[in-house]
């Protein structure tokens, strides 16, 4: 038998519970329904008191922000709608005749839509493929696969390791690209009235302009870019785990000096950096860091890990010896 | 008896968003996050209003929602993973006592209000301004022992009383499904204690 003390429950209740007190706690819990009603019904209370006398403030707050992820939504509504109404018509008539051919050859499907808003999401597809969901996008698919291929659809940033099955193969659609892959690791950036962007980091994959037949292979290691203005792909070298340092926030270097760390971080932050004189150009440092969403959160963790400072000076960084 | 998906999710948030607010808070403990947490959860429910069984399982349903994202957050932070795992264990436990529990089924503001009044006034003297100075105050466990002069454990002790107390209330509330409701106006709780 697990005893635990009324006090031990208030701290729980309190959330200032150690590891351990809160090991104790789950173990006590398991004892018995009678604990587990103590504690959550207690707790219950808690929340109901504790929340009592700001109850119309926290209801305005959280109103508000549905209200916001509402008129966002909209918004994007409205733009895509204006810029594609021809072409939404004209998806309308596939999406008619396919709904019609559908019906026939199988049943319903329902199709699972997640946003990640605020944070992060990882996803776990029917298949066991992973799927880190950057901030404001949102991947839809289909609560069972299709028996043929894996299909899913991607607005905005993701990055997926595919389960590997040569016999279904794995699809991303984006607004402007498509990605046909068997089993792969890679970046997929896809964004209304935004160049296209997939990096890969493993595997092969088959990239395509949505509805032309004219697709490029990667190798690992490669970005391909799709240009809204050209309407054309374009294939450049990349370190494709920098493009990928979002969905894990870590930044690998490998032998890298103090420019080739920069590189990287100009890659990631798309702001200048200048390293002053004094910085030692021709040591080299191997092993990670963290990824910040803000660069001078990203480089003062950098500061601790390698001896250099940094400043900011009109729009740009400056690294200076530590 | 369908009603309008507007309102039946306008019922449906004001059932609920204090409680998952409240549930939030515990895992991310910042307001800010958790508010955003419930919205989240809140807009992903409405957009698919059409799609869930709104008489089975809802508020489960939500909990999960909250619980999912605020877990999401901490693996994010630097929590250990112990740590992670003992509040997701917990936290299905929770979620499987919610399903079955009746004092969930209170979430009308005046009878929670209501029963709150009673519980109080029936508090021990000390016992009541420990609990003021915690809920009303916000004062921590310890900054009330200091204020109070007594120690931490038996500020935790009063805390745990005033709550068991509210609780068997609340519980007797929920076991008579028909409660004629007294509309009290709605007075801030802090005037609850002054009285």
């Amino acid at each position: 038998m697990v005893e635990i003390s009324e006090e031990l429950i208030a701290r729980f209740i309190n959330n200032s519970c150690t590891d351990d007190e809160l090991l104790a706690v789950k173990q006590w819990l398991d004892e018995s329904a009678g604990n587990a009603a103590q504690l959550f019904e207690t707790e219950y209370v808690s929340d109901m008191v504790g929340t009592m006398r700001h109850a119309s403030a926290i209801r305005k707050n959280i109103s508000a922000k549905i209200e916001r992820r509402m008129e966002l939504e909209r918004k994007k509504r409205q733009r895509r709608g204006a810029v594609r109404w021809i072409a939404g018509v004209a998806a309308m008539i596939a999406v008619v005749v396919t709904i019609g051919v559908t019906l026939f050859m199988r049943p319903d499907v329902k199709t699972i839509s997640v946003y990640a808003l605020s944070s992060c999401e990882k996803v776990v597809l029917p298949d066991s493929t992973v799927v880190y969901l950057n901030r404001n996008s949102v991947l839809s698919y289909p609560e069972t696969f299709a028996s043929r291929s894996r299909e899913v659809t991607l607005d905005g940033e993701a990055f997926f390791e595919v389960k590997k099955d040569s016999e279904h193969p794995f699809v991303v659609t984006g607004q402007y690209l498509s990605v046909e892959v068997t089993g792969t690791k890679f970046d997929f950036v896809s964004r209304d009235h935004e160049d296209s962007s997939v990096s890969l980091l493993e595997g092969g994959v088959e990239v395509s302009p949505v509805n032309r037949n004219e697709g490029v292979l990667l190798v690992p290691g490669q970005r391909v870019s799709y240009s809204i203005e050209s309407g054309k792909l374009s294939v450049t070298e990349t370190n494709a785990a920098i493009d990928a340092a979002w969905h894990d926030r870590i930044i690998p270097f490998e032998n890298a000096n103090i420019g080739q760390i920069c590189d990287i971080l100009v890659q990631l932050y798309d702001t200048p950096i200048e390293v002053s004189p004094g910085v030692d150009p021709v040591k080299t440092y191997s092993g990670a860091t963290v990824y910040y969403e803000k660069l001078d959160s990203t480089l003062k963790h950098l500061c601790h890990t390698i001896p250099v400072e940094f400043s900011e000076r009109d729009g740009h960084i400056v690294i200076s010896p530590k | 008896m369908r009603q309008d998906p507007k309102a039946r999710f306008e019922k449906i948030f004001d059932d609920n968003y204090r409680r998952l607010y409240a549930h939030a808070l515990r895992f991310v403990q910042n307001e800010e996050d958790a508010e955003d947490i419930v919205a989240d959860v809140f807009y992903e429910f409405w957009k698919r209003i059409d799609e869930i069984d709104l008489d089975s399982g809802i508020v489960t349903y939500l909990y999960r929602a909250v619980a999912t994202r605020a877990l999401n957050l901490l693996r994010h932070r630097n929590i250990s993973p112990v740590r992670l795992e003992t509040l997701k264990a917990i936290n299905e436990k929770r979620i499987e006592f919610i399903a079955q529990d009746d004092i969930y089924d209170i979430v009308n503001a005046k009878e929670i209000h209501q029963g709150l009044r009673d519980a109080l006034a029936e508090l021990p003297e000390k016992c009541r301004q420990v609990f003021v100075l915690s809920y009303i105050n916000n004062l921590k466990s310890k900054e009330i022992a200091e204020v109070m002069n007594i120690s931490v454990r038996t500020v935790e002790a009063h805390i745990y009383k005033a709550l068991k107390l509210l609780r068997s209330r609340l519980k007797h509330l929920a076991q008579h499904t028909l409660v004629i409701l007294i509309a009290i106006g709605v007075s801030s709780f802090a005037e609850l204690y002054v009285k």
